[in-house]
């Protein structure tokens, strides 16, 4: 063997790997402390529920000033102009890039898909451990969106149910009075008969009872569960399932085979169409070109139940989240926090936004009644109770990863169900089974 | 090139290698990663995985400087003498851990590298193969499929699926080729440090056995010197025995003997000899002769006496020595006064010996002699 030439190291050389750490310590700190003077928000121009907004900034900045108000030395950075419809890939490409804000706002179509890449924070800590913050002021149905198994990873900012559109003319004209809160599928399948008839005498039907009504709302209205929380596994195969397809089909037969569109509903030629809360408070003269040309009268009512369900919706809620590589954790919690639980800048919501609150309180307050009466009411609308109770009663939207493609296949499945007069528990076994194999990959 | 020089040009090699493959991995990485992010397919490339990708310039950043911090420590371990050496293997395995975690598991091929240069550490120490039953545990452990089940980390093959058809292919192709020449590398550089052991064992056993090959030369040679010592003294007093008989016969030696015994002693010493002039050989000689010496030293220095007398007889072919004093004598015939060694010397011709101590010493020996050498 040769010798090595070696020496012993030395202090200098502890020396200089100590000031090296040092140095390298004091350089970060100092950008970590720079850094921390900022914060960055993600955001979209429009409303999230596909109808006009002219608003959005209106809110955004007030939010903004309010939490600069609070934290001096702050300042919230953020893009403007984005637009809806590229939010989604504007957030995805900057989350791969490692450049997403601190707080931005999730669709609830991308909501799974950024929790599901642990994109996002999960907030419970602080939602535990902030004294300051009760997530019993929100509605539970809005706030359970942001939860996916069993960790916050959203906070709701402004929610969405879903609610059923009345042709009040058309009802009018047929004689039918008001319709209760708590009608049933047979209250509504039996107005749909009447209502659908050939009013032009042509011998081809033109006036119809009901459009867009999927195997969706009859689930929810016949307390079907199809799917556990994770979206782990499916479960069509229930008596109340086979329940409400044998009522779409029932329904469906109605039109004897004439397809009618949103379109007929907005001719006036439909007298009922599931819609967002959202579509009547944009278009509450429902849509102002139909407005212009047809006179009709748009009220908004519970959905109908089934035998063994309830007049319960669905909601979809736009979440605030914290970006889970921000290292402005603190001061994100409480941007989050001025934007979905200042009720300030969630009142906002009535007067800029088109959803509702999420804050019961806001929802609920005597102001917020005033000043949705004040623009609701022109049409002799809408009673702001409507909401307060659909929200109270709604069930968060599924917000599994692959919920998109499996709502899909089921709509293809119940389709052909309907169209070919298929057994419905037969039916219902195979979509199951399709369902399930796909959910398993 | 001997072995030991080639094992270093291997290591280094190693070095070289390794450090192509990470800026390889991670480069490719962090591009497409940035690739994906300007591509308009980022919603639907978050879809397809499980967990955000690195921040590509940070992936780049950490996983090259703890290469080369790796790198740094390596040669302060070849060139520095540390006196716990300990904390530098464990630096080093921090380093390299770091890396493999900064390129998502995509590469852990540098635990080879990292086990291949603590060899030497363990090199002579009982605890050798350490290092290869760690380094090859740790490879199994950090191992892509192995480590995706426990955490969640985005494949390389997921970033090259980005590209189309070839490009991707070519693009694994070239990982997996580095990834097995790296292999292929550590192998021999195993190869390479074993054959050295073993070179070095050889040497020490051939050595070893020389030594020992030597010693027992040594032993050999001592005791054959000794034995020699031995037969020389034997033959020397052999030859002074039998020069003392061989230049006269058997009576003028024992007169001798008679004459400066009784001078140093002041005792009377009597010889009676009726026996004769006898031929005998020299064995019979040298035994007659010394049973006369024993018993007379026996009779003046056990027995006090001032008188010895000693009759020689002769019938046949037997030989009767009888040596008579007026000494004390003795009630016990002590081993110490030379009976034993008489009686043997006798047995040998087949004589026979009777001593009595009673009054004075009598001791009476008789020889038979052999025919043919009797009368001349």
């Amino acid at each position: 063997m040769t010798l090595r030439k070696k020496k012993i190291i030395g202090k200098r050389f502890a020396a200089g790997v100590f000031l090296a750490a040092v140095l390298v310590t004091a350089a970060v700190s100092l950008h970590y402390f720079q850094h921390k003077r900022t914060i960055s928000l993600g955001f979209f121009t429009e409303s999230a529920w596909d109808v006009p907004d002219a608003y959005t900034y209106r809110l955004i900045d007030d939010a903004v000033e309010k939490f600069e108000a609070d934290h001096p030395g702050v300042k919230v950075k953020f893009v403007s102009g984005i637009q809806k419809d590229d939010y989604s890939e504007y957030i995805a490409s900057a989350l791969i890039k490692g450049n997403a804000p601190d707080v931005f706002f999730v669709l609830p179509e991308d909501f799974s898909t950024f929790a599901g890449t642990d994109a996002l924070m999960k907030l419970d800590g602080y939602i535990d451990g902030d004294a300051n913050y009760d997530k019993s002021r929100y509605y539970m149905a809005s706030f359970e969106f942001g939860n996916i198994s069993g960790s916050q990873y959203g906070i709701p900012f402004e929610s969405v149910p879903q609610m059923m559109f009345v042709n009040k003319t058309l009802l009018k004209n047929e004689g039918i009075k008001e319709i209760p809160e708590d009608w049933t599928w047979e209250d509504f399948y039996e107005i749909c008969d009447r209502v659908t008839k050939d009013t032009d005498g042509n011998g081809i039907e033109d006036q119809f009872g009901i459009c867009d009504y999927t195997w969706e709302h009859a689930f929810i209205t016949n307390g079907v569960d199809a799917f556990d929380a994770n979206g782990a596994s499916c479960n069509l195969l229930s008596e109340n399932a086979v329940e409400a397809v044998d009522f779409i089909k029932k329904i469906n037969m109605l039109t004897k085979g004439s397809i009618v569109t949103a379109d007929d509903f907005d001719k006036g030629n439909v007298a009922f169409m599931p819609a967002l809360l959202s579509d009547y408070r944009t278009y509450k003269p429902y849509p102002w070109n139909i407005k212009k040309y047809t006179n009709f009268e748009l009220d908004c009512i519970t959905l109908p139940r089934g035998e063994n369900g309830d007049n319960k919706s669905t909601m979809s809620t736009l979440l605030l989240a914290m970006n889970s590589r921000t290292d402005n954790e603190g001061l994100a919690w409480e941007l989050i926090k001025t934007f979905c639980y200042d009720i300030e800048i969630q009142s906002e919501i009535y007067t800029y936004k088109e959803g509702a609150s999420v804050l019961k309180t806001v929802t609920d307050s005597m102001t917020t009644m005033l000043s949705i009466n004040q623009v609701l009411s022109e049409e002799g609308g809408m009673d702001i109770n409507l909401i307060t109770s659909i929200m109270d009663h709604a069930e968060p939207d599924y917000n599994f990863k692959d919920i998109t493609s499996v709502r899909e296949m089921i709509d293809a499945g119940i389709d052909d169900i309907v169209n070919n007069g298929t057994d419905s528990k037969i039916g219902l076994q195979m979509i199951e089974k399709r369902v399930r194999s796909f959910l398993k990959e | 090139m001997d072995t030991s020089a080639l094992k270093n040009f291997v290591l280094s090699f190693m070095k070289s290698f390794n450090f192509i493959t990470v800026l390889y991995i991670s480069i490719i990485s962090a591009v497409t990663i940035i690739k994906i992010g300007n591509s308009g397919g980022a919603v639907m490339f978050l879809k397809k995985v499980n967990t955000l990708p690195p921040v590509p310039e940070k992936m780049l950043l950490t996983s090259l400087s703890f290469f080369v911090f790796l790198m740094a420590l390596m040669y302060m371990h070849d060139n520095y003498e540390m006196k716990r050496q300990w904390y530098i293997i464990v630096m080093e395995f921090i380093c390299t851990v770091s890396v493999i975690a900064a390129l998502q598991v995509n590469y852990n091929g540098i635990i080879l590298l990292f086990v291949a240069h603590i060899m030497k550490s363990f090199e002579g120490s009982s605890k050798k193969l350490l290092p290869l039953i760690l380094g090859s545990t740790f490879f199994l452990i950090f191992d892509f499929n192995v480590c995706s089940n426990i955490i969640k980390i985005t494949s390389f093959e997921t970033y090259a699926e980005y590209y189309i058809g070839t490009v991707a292919a070519v693009l694994i192709l070239i990982k997996n080729l580095f990834a097995t020449l790296n292999i292929i590398l550590f192998i021999v550089y195993t190869i390479l440090h074993l054959r050295e052991q073993m070179d070095e064992k050889d040497e020490i056993n051939s050595l070893n056995e020389r030594l020992q090959a030597a010693n027992r030369e040594l032993e050999n040679y001592a005791a054959e010197s000794e034995k020699l010592a031995q037969t020389r003294e034997r033959n020397r007093l052999a030859r002074e025995i039998h020069d003392t008989l061989e230049q006269r016969d058997l009576l003028s030696a024992v007169h001798k003997m008679i004459s400066q015994m009784s001078a140093a002693s002041k005792a009377k010493i009597i010889l009676d000899n009726s026996a004769g002039r006898l031929a005998l050989g020299e064995d019979e000689e040298e035994v007659i002769y010394r049973i006369i010496q024993e018993s007379i030293t026996n009779s003046i220095r056990h027995g006090k006496a001032d008188t010895v007398r000693i009759w020689m007889t002769r019938e046949y072919n037997i030989v009767t020595i009888t040596i008579k004093d007026n000494g004390v004598g003795a009630s016990n015939i002590e081993p110490g006064f030379g009976i034993t060694h008489m009686k043997e010397r006798l047995d040998m011709l087949g004589g026979k010996i009777q001593v009595d101590g009673s009054d004075g010493f009598c001791v009476v020996a008789e020889i038979p002699i052999r025919w043919g050498t009797g009368n001349d």
